[in-house]
């Protein structure tokens, strides 16, 4: 009669000597799919960046010039531009999105961007256009 | 656990019941301390404003352009006529965005889409020209957002007093020719280029410009073969053929081939891996 040997029996009950450490490798793998599914809805959730836009305006007699557009609810007063060497500047973080803007001279004239990539009709005033600029696609 | 969800429902309605009319109201107090209009007109622009809502129309486009007549001090009737025309190139625009996407074609920013659409039907896009390149995107298998950019270049040499019929043919040869966005963007901007400058009439642009998609010929080329011709009177067959010139490598936009429609770059290669690798992480 040949003898039979007792196997090895587990508190998990009865499990083949090869997999007896595996069951500890469920939570960690467990917590590495959380992580892992996690990170991919943080990144597929988190807000695209901002664009830095830089609106510069040259060969302009003024004492003030200010930017008035979609971006800041049509205010001819909050956005000041600085001459810098004959050339009036304004760098503006902006979302992504499609904006119209002119440019206010004084206070009194608008003026659209000589330089813009596209032009809009304002509708407001006959022959009067609204600069575009898309940072949607910048 | 029913109950639950429909409280949930509920809730939902109701905070955005409530965000809506803290807009309304907003727009109230925007409208009573920058204007003289009497308590009729802000009701009829709220009333405006609110079915546009109801509407399920992007109310942030019509508050910025209201925003704009205010700041331009424009009148009332003014204002509530470009107001009015803008919710209608909304709800035109909305309507067309919903048969493409009955019709299959897929998007990815909706709003944006919208949005340019609707300011294209405003600057001369018809509905027609806008169906009839939804029909070669779908068999393209576009997405909307590249349907309307495809639409801008043809409002763009509408513009130029591009005829609409010669830019819809060379877009329309374009698309059936395979040639990816950028490079269709890209054909565009030549022919606005050529149209500002004034040295040759439409009709020869277009042909040009045709000729060089049926032979198959790249961007550069066509581009060459605009410059040549300029200023050179009359188009005959052998200036369209771009000269003796022989044909050179790089000018099959057919096949396998078709993706490298503008000229072959290691930097644009490596970016455009990079960016689809993006795009399909971001599908997942």
């Amino acid at each position: 009669m040949s003898k039979i040997e007792p196997r090895e029996i587990s508190p998990a009950g009865y499990i083949l000597p090869f997999h007896r450490y595996l069951w500890r490798l469920v939570p960690a793998t467990v917590i590495a799919t959380i992580v892992v599914i996690a990170s991919l809805v943080f990144l597929q959730k988190r807000k695209p960046s901002e664009v830095v836009v830089t609106f510069n305006i040259a060969g302009i007699d003024a004492q003030r010039v200010t930017l008035a557009g979609d971006f800041n609810g049509w205010d001819t007063e909050s956005l000041k531009l600085k001459k810098q060497n004959g050339l009036w500047v304004l760098k503006l973080p902006l979302s992504p999105g499609r904006y119209q803007y002119v440019f206010v001279i004084d206070g009194k004239n608008w003026l659209a961007d000589p330089y813009a990539k596209d032009y809009v009709d304002s509708g407001y005033v006959p022959g009067a256009k609204n600069s575009v600029v898309d940072t949607t696609r910048l | 656990m029913k109950k639950c969800f429909l409280l949930f429902i509920l809730g939902l309605f109701l905070v955005t019941d409530i965000s809506a009319q803290n807009k309304l109201t907003e727009i109230k107090q925007f409208l009573e301390s920058k204007t003289d209009f009497t308590a009729q007109q802000v009701g009829d622009i709220l009333s405006l404003v609110e079915s546009a809502n109801r509407d399920d129309l992007p109310s942030e486009i019509l508050i910025n352009r209201l925003k704009e007549g205010i700041a331009r001090k424009s009148a009332y009737q003014t204002v509530l006529e470009v107001l009015t025309q803008k919710i209608n190139s909304l709800k035109l625009a909305k309507g067309q965005i919903s048969e493409c996407l009955n019709k299959g074609i897929k998007v990815e920013n909706i709003k944006y889409s919208h949005q340019l659409l609707a300011e294209l039907l405003e600057r001369g896009l018809s509905e027609d020209d806008f169906k009839l390149l939804s029909k070669l995107v779908l068999i393209r298998n576009m997405k909307l957002d590249e349907l309307v950019q495809l639409c801008e270049i043809i409002v763009k040499h509408k513009e130029e007093q591009f005829p609409a019929e010669y830019s819809k043919e060379i877009v329309s040869l374009a698309i059936t020719k395979k040639m990816n966005l950028r490079a269709i963007k890209y054909i565009g901007g030549i022919v606005l280029e050529e149209l500002q400058s004034k040295r040759l009439s439409s009709e020869e642009i277009k042909d040009i410009v045709v000729y060089g998609l049926n032979k198959h010929r790249s961007i550069t080329r066509i581009k060459e073969t605009l410059g040549e011709t300029a200023g050179r009177g009359k188009i005959t067959d052998e200036k369209l053929r771009g000269g003796k010139r022989p044909e050179q490598k790089g000018e099959i936009q057919v096949g396998p081939r078709a993706w490298l429609a503008v000229k072959i770059c290691p930097a644009d290669i490596f970016a455009n891996t990079l960016l689809a690798g993006y795009k399909w992480f971001q599908s997942i």
